[in-house]
């Protein structure tokens, strides 16, 4: 092994220091994890027994959980949200692939999902399709934030009905 | 060892925080870094997520340690760790570690410091503010701290041998 001169050991031991604290302090930043409600709103057409929703993660490592069904309406009416219970949807997730695509159901539905797509897909099916329907939905984020303490919901976490941008 | 090698050893035992160029050290950083920056996100799993703890638990307490041996140098005191300091900077790692590994409010007190740390950073600096490195409160990551065995066990030689180097120069 080559010896090097005193400065330089002095040098090199100084850089390792810096090096360790700067890797301390970036690994210890998303120490407390984000976590943020997303509202989303699905609309099933007559006789439309599917819809689809998205989760824009943008690239970042997300659990999300489906809470609840907030509100209903029925052929524009509003409806008692236990009208249609949780149960009478099937939310099913899908990854991508190459050319492939893989569906998982999600039973039951709070499922939690952790994906680190770009957008995760959830297809929601309900039973009785006689009638147009806005469904309300709340589901939760979870994530871990940046550095800089921006959380996900200000980095464009969000639900949205159509496809990917 | 020839009197060249006891020199030679003598004088890298005494640079202040050269702790951190000891191979445990430095495999550590690199495990750390290549986990949290690459690994993580290419293959996000259960062992990815204690990789980085263990790296961590591994180095931190010795980064501690110079620290205070620079902070000593800088006061132009006797800056040589011994047993007392290592054992303080174990304890002080472990406490910190599962503090926010257990406690909510601990790991979003840390959070706070580190979110006004980094924004200083990014006032000047922008290109040093790490990007998001996610890092979650488990308790079950505990299960590392008996880790911190192995910082002792070859601190404890590593005084050892400096201060028989010290007597013998």
């Amino acid at each position: 092994m080559t010896d090097i001169s005193p400065i330089g050991y002095r040098i090199f031991s100084f850089l390792a220091v810096a090096l360790g604290g700067y890797l301390s302090l970036a690994t210890t930043c998303g120490s407390s994890e984000f976590h943020v409600d997303v509202i989303g709103h699905v609309s099933f057409g007559r006789g439309q027994t599917t819809q689809s929703i998205w989760v824009d993660a943008e690239g970042r490592e997300l659990t999300v959980i489906f809470e609840e069904v907030l509100s209903v309406e029925r052929d524009g009416h509003p409806t008692a949200p236990t009208d249609i219970a949780q149960n009478d949807f099937y939310a099913t997730q899908c990854t991508t692939s190459g050319l492939s695509t893989t569906c998982t159901t999600l039973i039951p539905w709070n499922a939690q999902v952790a994906r680190s797509n770009s957008a995760m897909r959830f297809d929601l099916t309900r039973n009785d399709a006689t009638l147009p329907a806005n469904v309300t939905i709340r589901a939760s984020a979870t994530g871990g934030g940046d550095c800089l303490g921006n959380a996900p919901e200000r980095l464009g976490v969000r639900l949205r009905d159509s496809g990917p941008p | 060892m020839t009197p060249h090698n006891q020199d030679s050893s003598l004088r890298r035992a005494r640079a202040a925080g050269d702790w951190m160029l000891h191979p445990m050290a430095l495999g550590a950083m690199a495990t750390l870094a290549l986990n949290d920056h690459v690994l993580k996100a290419a293959y996000p799993s259960w062992w990815t997520g204690k990789l980085s703890d263990v790296a961590g638990i591994i180095f931190f307490p010795w980064l501690l340690v110079s620290f205070w041996e620079l902070s000593r140098q800088a006061l132009r005191r006797p800056w040589q760790a011994n047993r007392v300091v290592l054992l303080s900077s174990i304890a002080l790692t472990a406490l910190v570690f599962a503090a926010v590994k257990v406690n909510d409010q601990a790991g979003t007190a840390l959070r706070v410091v580190l979110v006004h740390f980094w924004s200083s950073i990014a006032t000047y600096a922008p290109w040093l503010v790490p990007g998001r490195v996610r890092h979650t409160v488990d308790p079950t990551d505990l299960l590392v701290l008996p880790l911190l065995w192995l910082p002792w066990w070859l601190g404890t030689r590593r005084i050892a041998r400096t201060s028989r180097l010290i007597q013998a120069g």
